[in-house]
């Protein structure tokens, strides 16, 4: 149906671990750490004090003024009992909130209600999705308000939702749509609603048929096709579902809305019902647990904030320690160097690997065998990209190479036979092209 | 490229490193040996076709890959794996084979290089310079000095070892042409009178004359050691 796909990679996907696990409520987690920054943009800004006493579903920190930026709110009910620089999953360190728990679990007044979201204005409810924090749920976490207002003469046509999952192991967003259609499917309809588009198609791998057939269901009457596309990674990169699914590609440096296309997470759609029809901020989302290191793998509801210790407490722990501890998947999740980092709002996964689940080895030269050429989603050459970044030719492989269209993927590195680290040197040949052109503009 | 950090103790090695964490089950080593399986078809043919200078070339085509593999790496100042490689994966049991192979290695390059330069001296030499591959002493110095030493030294001493063996050849080569034949590099020294032992000749006679020549070592290094105590 879509052609043959010639970039990407199958790695094995490890899925079956928890694929057949149904969610878990984790327990009430008796401490929460809230970082101010959850979200691609200005970090947001406390507005409790130590000692005060926080309910459930109550903004602890407002998003910056005037800025890309997002609601932080109290997870559960209980006591600030610091705020403080404190481990962060994915920046090292920033300022967070910790909230102790009292046990009692109370929301704050107002939240759940019932609305009739059909009533509603498209004000009303943009507002209510940039107040009850919602962000991008895929990993990335860029505010969802944004994404939902595109600037007035940029026409959008479709929507497409995100289901693919391809990074391997996580199964967060399959269990969602085979437990939560219902609310999937109506998730879906509200931000139909808001875009005003007929066309809305729903990308899922195909190796997960059974929430293809779940969706299709739930959402038979609402002219909303289900496309299950090839099981391939990076799939669920926003720019390689558009062009598989719409046969549109976006220029070099724009975004999905240039080619007239929106594109949620199937969990954003999950966390906009619940925040629309029932005033439910973002508090909790699924996360899979896995990883040869870890006892019992598991597909968890987690308040946002638990500490990853406090979750994989949950799975039975550790069976070994672990080689690397991730935030992610394996292909594009960050390493932790401790375990006390909370599950912020783009955590998906959790992954405990041993070392021979790693397959790393020495590094060597690059061999020329352009491998990494033949399969890079955006046409790059990863070779020769990593080879400059290694000498700090930052102006050709911006230039001659399109530097910055590298979406950090991995497939190159995960391919190499030579072992090379093409993302690390591409990061940080990004990083010296930031620093130069901050030195350029100031 | 990852840094470990320590952390609790049970946390004690997490590694810490960019995306990916997960790796395409291949390797350099793995393509190359794809390439010598291609390969052995083409090898099989020539053997059959060109018989022994087929495996001639091939073994000088290794080696000198080898070499020159190891110079480039020393010259780049990286680490020269090849003799690590060797090194690590040589099981001390099977130590005398891959000795040998190495030996064989080096002696084929100098009887291809006599046979083009000095085709005399190949034809005298004749099979006994084959034969240097299973020489006891070569395999002795490989296990007892050069497998612990670094290349310079085992050179020295394998020159050193050179120098005393010849001087020892032409020694007891000399003693038997005296005694065997009457003369020392073909020149009479003996009275004709004298009637040649032609025990000395055959190789019985250098076994005996190895056995005196040690024992009248062994004495004057007794004669030698008493009188140094004396003194």
């Amino acid at each position: 149906v879509f052609g043959k796909i010639k970039w990407g990679i199958h790695p094995h996907t490890h899925k079956t671990l928890t694929e057949g696990k149904a969610i878990e409520r984790s327990e009430l987690p008796h401490k929460v750490i809230l970082p101010v920054r959850q979200h691609i943009g200005a970090p947001s800004v406390p507005i409790v004090n130590k000692g005060d006493n926080v309910k459930k579903g109550q903004v602890i920190a407002a998003a910056a003024e005037g800025a890309v930026s997002s609601n932080v709110h109290a997870t559960i009910s209980g006591t600030v009992v610091d705020i403080s620089e404190q481990p962060h999953p994915s920046f090292g360190e920033c300022l967070a909130i910790i909230i102790e728990s009292d046990g009692l679990d109370q929301w704050v007044e107002g939240i759940p209600t019932e609305r009739d979201w059909q009533n509603l204005s498209n004000t009303e409810i943009i507002e209510m999705i940039k107040n009850t924090g919602i962000v991008g749920l895929g990993g990335a976490a860029f505010p969802t308000y944004i994404k939902l207002t595109p600037p007035e003469d940029n026409p959008i046509d479709t929507l497409i939702i995100n289901a693919a999952e391809c990074e391997p192991y996580l199964t967060a967003d399959h269990r969602i749509m085979l437990e939560n259609a219902e609310r999937i499917a109506t998730g879906i309809l509200i931000i139909k609603k808001i875009l005003a588009v007929d066309n809305v198609i729903i990308g899922v791998e195909d190796n997960k048929m059974d929430a293809v057939r779940v969706l299709t269901d739930a959402l038979a009457e609402h002219h909303v096709k289900v496309a299950a596309v090839p099981t391939r990674y990076p799939h669920g990169a926003e720019k390689m579902l558009i062009t598989t699914l719409l046969k549109r590609e976006i220029p070099s440096g724009k975004l999905p809305m240039s080619v007239g296309v929106v594109v949620q997470n199937v969990g954003t759609a999950l966390a906009i019902c619940d925040a629309v029809r029932n005033g439910i901020p973002l508090l909790e989302r699924v996360v899979t647990l896995s990883g040869g290191a870890i006892k019992e793998p598991k597909n968890l509801l987690l308040r946002i904030g638990t500490t990853f210790a406090d979750a994989i407490e949950q799975c039975g722990g550790f069976k070994f320690p672990p080689a690397k501890l991730i935030m992610g998947g394996p292909l594009m999740g960050v390493t932790q160097f401790t375990a006390d980092v909370p599950v912020i709002k783009g955590t998906n996964g959790i992954l405990a690997f041993s070392k021979q689940e790693i397959h790393d080895g020495p590094e060597a030269s690059c061999i020329r065998c352009g491998q990494c050429i033949d399969i890079c989603p955006m046409g790059l050459n990863p070779s020769m990209l990593s080879i400059l970044a290694e000498r700090s030719l930052v102006e050709e492989a911006l230039n001659d190479y399109h530097l910055l269209d590298c979406m950090e993927c991995g497939c190159c590195a995960y391919m190499c036979p030579a072992k090379r680290k093409n993302v690390h040197y591409i990061r940080y040949a990004k990083k010296l092209s930031a620093q130069m052109s901050a030195q350029k503009g100031g | 490229v990852s840094t470990e950090v320590v952390k609790d103790d049970q946390l004690a090695k997490m590694i810490v490193s960019s995306s990916p964490h997960m790796f395409a089950d291949v390797s350099i080593s793995k393509i190359m040996w794809t390439v010598v399986i291609a390969l052995l078809p083409a090898v099989i043919f020539a053997v059959y076709y060109f018989g022994m200078p087929a495996l001639q070339t091939l073994a000088v085509g290794s080696l000198s890959a080898v070499v020159f593999e190891a110079i480039t790496q020393k010259i780049l100042k990286k680490k020269i794996w090849v003799v690590s490689l060797v090194r690590n994966f040589v099981n001390p049991k099977v130590r005398a084979p891959i000795y040998i192979t190495s030996i064989a290695t080096i002696v084929t390059v100098v009887e291809l290089l006599l046979r083009a330069f000095s085709p005399v001296l190949y034809k005298a030499l004749g099979i006994y310079l084959s034969l240097i591959v299973v020489f006891a002493i070569i395999l002795a110095r490989a296990e007892v000095f050069a497998s612990k030493n670094t290349p310079l030294p085992s050179f020295v001493d394998g020159f050193g070892m050179g120098c005393g063996f010849t001087l020892a050849m032409v020694l007891i080569g000399g003693i038997r042409e005296v005694f065997g034949n009457g003369t020392i590099l073909g020149y009479t020294v003996l009275p004709s009178s004298y009637q040649p032992a032609l025990i000395f000749i055959l190789a019985p006679g250098a076994f005996i004359l190895i056995g005196y020549l040690v024992a009248a070592f062994k004495m004057l290094t007794e004669y030698l050691e008493q009188r140094g105590e004396a003194a």
